[in-house]
């Protein structure tokens, strides 16, 4: 935990300052580190899995977005289908699911 | 007027109820921790949405486009981070020592020191943003209502103040969780309402490609850097925030988690549907000349007047229903705060709860008074919001609470450091880079200090346990 903690912290500060174009990996890095630590405390092959899912939707999208950044119709609708409405579902079920994993 | 003397009434009935409701300091600050999933979850995402999602998202979208949605992309993502990263250990700390505030939390932790400064920084940032919801009560009165502004803010407070005084959160809560449907099903007719306005999404979208292309792509005008700074301050940051986490003490239970992601991001995207819906719809028809506006923020009172009298009717509701509930909440943790929380700092019992009660009301006084006093006051308070508590609260509560290792004296250092960070880089802002956020800055250094300096007090430790 403390670790990935200051990990996380100390590449925010230089990705901000430094390197923007890698804020897309740094995101889904997060994600990931943060589902790191909740799995050491609850350890589930469904919360694996959505921690997964969620790095990789997250990694997605950022570049996805960057890829589609000057396409005036379709990166608004990349961002607003799959940074918004999709992903919506997705990781209040897999929490669910893992959840109830947990508890059996 | 009318909808305001309706407020009043209302406020009184629930301030009645709530006074032979809530009995105990549990009731009081904890809704008598018997709250399921559904009640909390509605109540959270009222409590967490502000009136600044209904017309300040709206008005950022006519200037910022598509590059504003990223402050609530987080919505997919954030009902489950909260559960994980803090949901699950607050509920299990305040159910085995009977916990009913958030500074208690740190108390358990990293001791009386943390209790105390997490206190002062809940305190500060509570009037700050009473002050800011005040005066966005009297922005909206004279929008949506046709009151003056000053009599808007005195009603919308007074009649917040008197039932969260009377009855805390017991009262609170029921309050909270009904704003918070009218709030999520106002959201979503005003949004289809507007877009429909505009001749449908695909029209609406097709009018701004062709007149304002600029406010499209995946950013609109803003820097990706800045982008993706805001969807992770808003992500990281809701794991910061008190009145968030104030919801997780009053669960009845800790199997209410599991569907408590489900609740809080279906309620949170119903009500974002006005950012997404108003703005495009009202850009669309600003683009259209359909409608003008002098100023960012007169879209969504200016689009909404263009849908019609109903619609005017609805939003005041929801502009009310957003303001009351975070004011709500914020009342209750500063009271908290005052008479609980800083006593046990300084080792003397909690005060007794009816001055929580006096507390709430000269709390809402203040805020209302700073509020009207000065304008240039209140955009300094308003520097004292999401980041601050983000900077500030981040590191004890994600990295304090999870990690056994987290020392009293670095935990509280985190918290004045980040705080400081965040406040000294605000004033800083025009001149930062795209990306480096305040709060998330603030946040960081106080990680920083937090782990290290737990490492040294270790390391130390160890040292004079080994010394002759």
């Amino acid at each position: 935990m403390p670790v990935v903690a200051t990990a996380g912290a100390v590449a925010y500060l230089a990705v901000a300052l430094w390197m923007p174009v890698a804020f897309p990996a740094l995101c889904a890095l997060l994600v990931w580190a943060a589902g790191a630590v909740a799995l050491t405390r609850r350890p589930s092959t469904r919360l694996r899995v959505a921690v997964t899912v969620a790095g990789g939707v997250v990694l997605a999208v950022g570049f996805g977005a960057l890829w589609l950044a000057d396409e005036p119709v379709r990166g608004f609708a990349w961002l607003v289908v799959g940074g918004f409405v999709a992903p919506l579902p997705i990781l209040p079920w897999l929490y669910a699911a893992s959840s109830s994993q947990g508890e059996e | 007027m009318t909808t305001l003397l309706l407020l009043a009434a209302l406020a009184v009935v629930l301030a009645l109820w709530g006074l032979t409701a809530a009995r105990t300091p549990a009731d009081y600050f904890a809704a008598g921790r018997r709250a399921g999933v559904w009640l909390v979850g509605v109540a959270g995402t009222a409590a967490g949405v502000s009136a600044f999602t209904f017309v300040g998202g709206p008005g950022l979208f006519a200037v910022a486009g598509a590059g504003s949605l990223w402050m609530i992309l987080s919505a997919p993502v954030t009902g489950a981070l909260q559960c994980w990263a803090v949901g699950e250990p607050v509920v299990r700390l305040a159910r085995r020592h009977g916990v009913v505030t958030v500074p208690s939390l740190l108390q358990l932790r990293a001791g009386l020191p943390a209790q105390g400064a997490a206190a002062v920084v809940l305190a500060v940032g509570a009037v700050a943003s009473l002050a800011v919801q005040a005066k966005a009560a009297a922005v909206l009165g004279e929008a949506f209502l046709g009151v003056g502004g000053t009599t808007a803010a005195v009603a919308v407070l007074a009649a917040t103040a008197a039932y969260t005084a009377a009855g805390g959160m017991r009262a609170g809560l029921v309050a909270d969780a009904v704003q918070g449907a009218v709030m999520a099903a106002v959201a979503l007719v005003v949004a289809v309402a507007a877009v429909a306005a505009a001749g449908g999404p695909g029209e609406a979208v097709r009018t701004l490609a062709a007149a304002r292309p600029q406010l499209l792509g995946a950013f609109g005008p803003i820097p990706p850097a800045q982008a993706y700074a805001w969807y992770l301050l808003f992500c990281l940051g809701t794991l910061a925030q008190p009145h968030y986490l104030q919801k997780f003490l009053f669960l009845r239970d800790e199997r209410q988690l599991r569907l408590l992601p489900a609740v809080l991001t279906g309620a949170l995207a119903a009500t974002l549907t006005v950012w997404l819906g108003v703005g495009l719809g009202g850009a669309a028809l600003v683009a259209r000349g359909a409608v003008t506006i002098a100023f960012a923020d007169e879209l969504a009172p200016v689009v909404v007047a263009h849908l019609g009298p109903w619609a005017v009717a609805l939003a005041g509701v929801a502009a009310l229903a957003a303001l009351m509930s975070t004011s709500a909440s914020f009342l209750n943790l500063a009271a908290a705060a005052l008479t609980r929380d800083l006593p046990a700092a300084l080792r003397r019992p909690p005060l007794p709860l009816w001055t929580a009660g006096l507390a709430t009301l000269v709390i809402a006084a203040t805020a209302t008074a700073v509020a009207l006093a000065s304008q240039r006051a209140v955009a300094m308070l308003g520097l004292i919001g999401w980041g601050f508590f983000t900077a500030a609260l981040l590191p004890a509560l994600v990295v304090g609470l999870a990690w056994e290792g987290a020392r009293p004296a670095p935990t509280v250092v985190a918290m004045v450091a980040g705080g400081l960070v965040d406040l000294l880089l605000e004033t800083l802002r025009p001149s930062l880079p795209p990306g480096f956020e305040p709060g998330l800055a603030g946040a960081a250094v106080g990680t920083v200090v937090l782990v290290a300096g737990s490492c040294l007090r270790r390391s130390g430790d160890v040292a004079v346990a080994e010394a002759p």
